[in-house]
């Protein structure tokens, strides 16, 4: 059985169809990689999976349970966490407060765990030294960090990575990555949105293609990569090149 | 990262506060113990507030409707049923709060914010007073003299201004002490989350709606108490001292103006605000109108120069 499948996903807006018939399946343990064009759904995909938005047609079926249309919060507890392409932490609130937040629904009243997790978090992303720091005060590449610390403290599951690495400089990259790679080893499943074509390439095990809301490619990063339709999609039709 | 800062000894500064109100009134002639309960009662509902607007970020411009709902609950059941205004500050809280749930399940649940929360909450209060005008029960304009029947501990009824005085100041002790609970808790920090970014709550598994209304719920009942305690102090209830927009505006400046989403902001607001009111009003009663002109200039400056408060400013020293 995936840990995700989706059947006959649409979703429009107005006359904009930003999800077609859209099918897929991520299974447990693997890092999926979105890709495609600027407007090619990846971030609407998101907000249906994590019930930001509502689907039109089509099943959301995480762990065998039927999620399509429930709440956010419902579906974080469930076990998908996201973040933000557009980082969102809360300025005004210590990075370890924005983290403490994500955490108390796991152990919902014993403060000394919650606030062991925090900082067990707080050690795997090296943002220790930083803890006292206002969210509002952060480099871009911690905000990005603090972001993904807050979801892995909700305990999920599933991550739903929005574009993680975007403004991050090769070196924080490089860390990000591997980051990604050893939550996988602890048993999480992502699925990761990137422009970044290195890192996407280096991080995924799978890599799927979006354009126009549609599918269009889905496979290894090499057999993205020599896929005749996703080299059409994000370089132009050969036809079209003068030379 | 640690500096030697005012706000550290601020336990200090609140024991001596707490110490200096309780020996003072004893020195003190009426009319300033007088002025001191206008400003606990106030420091108090500004305290109720900002559980709502200050730690959740809802600007709720209609506070008045749950003054109001205490203040007449618990009159009308004195003066009808002979029931003790202490029984009906508790019913007037719980019939309050149910409003409030009410307000807050009707806006939250369509996803009003900001503007047009604050326009929501004062539309409901302008309701209650023009329910308040034409209802006989609630005595109409002419609103309801509470009878006197001299010191009366069950009737909520004392000669002397001191016994009102360390009532209130009960209140603002015990309303320190809740909001310092709430702060300190996960209901704390979800309000916050809440406030700083809506979205990003929801994605971190806080059910918005819900904890929405548990602030509503929790200031509503709050805000209630403080109601029945002014009807009982000043023995006169009518629709536009309870419902009215200018007590909602009271209730709201001095969170705002002490620092909103802290535990001391309103009674520090209020410490400030109220002896600058009246002695703008004393110096300037000759020229009718010109110390709310004053004091709406001194209001502008602190908001425009002191974002965060009182208590903001007190962090940074």
């Amino acid at each position: 059985m995936a840990m995700l499948e989706v059947q006959g996903l649409i979703k429009s807006f107005g006359g904009l169809t930003a999800i077609n018939n859209l099918n897929l399946a991520i299974e447990e343990g693997e890092i999926v990689g979105l890709i495609g064009p600027n407007g090619a759904g990846k971030t609407t995909f998101f907000n249906l999976v994590s019930g930001f938005l509502k689907p039109d047609c089509g099943k959301i079926i995480f762990k065998g349970e039927n999620i399509t249309g429930l709440k956010p919060h419902v579906i974080c507890r469930k076990g998908i966490a996201r973040t933000f392409q557009i980082v969102k932490p809360f300025p005004k609130l210590t990075t370890f407060k924005n983290i403490r937040i994500g955490a108390y629904h796991r152990s919902s009243s014993n403060r000394k765990l919650i606030d062991e997790r925090v900082e067990e978090i707080l050690n795997f992303l090296g943002l220790e030294e930083k803890k006292n720091m206002l969210g509002s005060d952060l480099t871009i590449a911690d905000r990005k960090n603090l972001e993904l610390g807050r979801s892995l403290a909700t305990n999920p599951k599933l991550l739903l990575l929005d574009e993680i690495m975007g403004g991050l400089n090769p070196v924080e990259q490089g860390r990000m990555i591997n980051v990604v790679k050893r939550l996988n080893q602890e048993g999480i499943t992502s699925l990761v949105i990137e422009h970044n074509m290195r890192a996407i390439m280096l991080c995924s095990h799978r890599i799927i293609v979006l354009n126009y809301g549609e599918k269009i490619a889905d496979g290894t990063p090499e057999q993205v990569a020599k896929n005749q339709n996703v080299i059409k999609v994000y370089l132009g039709d050969q036809e079209n090149v003068r030379d | 990262m640690r500096k030697l800062s005012l706000y550290r000894y601020s336990y200090v500064l609140i024991g001596v506060t707490l110490l200096l109100l309780t020996i003072l009134p004893a020195f003190m002639g009426s009319y300033y113990i007088h002025i001191l309960i206008l400003i606990l009662v106030y420091a108090y509902l500004g305290s109720s507030w900002n559980v709502l607007g200050g730690y959740c970020g809802q600007f709720s411009f209609g506070h008045a409707t749950f003054f109001g709902l205490g203040a007449y609950t618990s009159t009308i059941l004195f003066m009808r049923f002979g029931i003790s205004p202490w029984i009906g500050m508790v019913l007037g809280g719980i019939l309050s709060m149910f409003v409030g749930i009410f307000i807050g399940f009707i806006c939250f649940r369509y996803g009003l914010k900001g503007p047009f929360f604050a326009l929501a909450t004062l539309a409901f209060a302008e309701m209650f007073r023009v329910a308040a005008l034409n209802i006989p029960l609630t005595g109409k304009a002419m609103g309801i003299l509470i009878t006197l029947k001299g010191t009366s501990f069950p009737a909520f009824q004392f000669q002397e201004k001191i016994y009102y005085y360390y009532i209130i100041l009960a209140f603002n002790v015990f309303i320190v002490l809740v909001t310092h609970l709430i702060e300190n808790r996960k209901l704390g920090d979800y309000l916050e989350a809440i406030k700083e970014d809506e979205d990003a709550a929801e994605a971190l598994g806080i059910d918005t709606l819900r904890y929405k209304i548990i602030a509503i719920s929790i200031s509503s009942f709050l805000t209630a108490l403080g109601g029945t305690f002014y009807a009982q102090y000043l023995f006169y209830i009518d629709p536009d001292i309870c419902f009215g927009v200018h007590n909602s505006i009271e209730i709201f400046m001095r969170p705002i103006f002490g620092g909103l989403g802290t535990v001391y902001g309103a009674f520090l607001g209020s410490l400030i605000l109220g002896p600058l009111s009246e002695l703008t009003r004393g110096l300037l009663g000759g020229y009718s109108g010109m110390h709310l002109m004053l004091f709406g200039v001194v209001l502008v400056v602190v908001i425009i120069f002191l974002p965060r408060g009182v208590v903001g400013l007190l962090k940074k020293i």
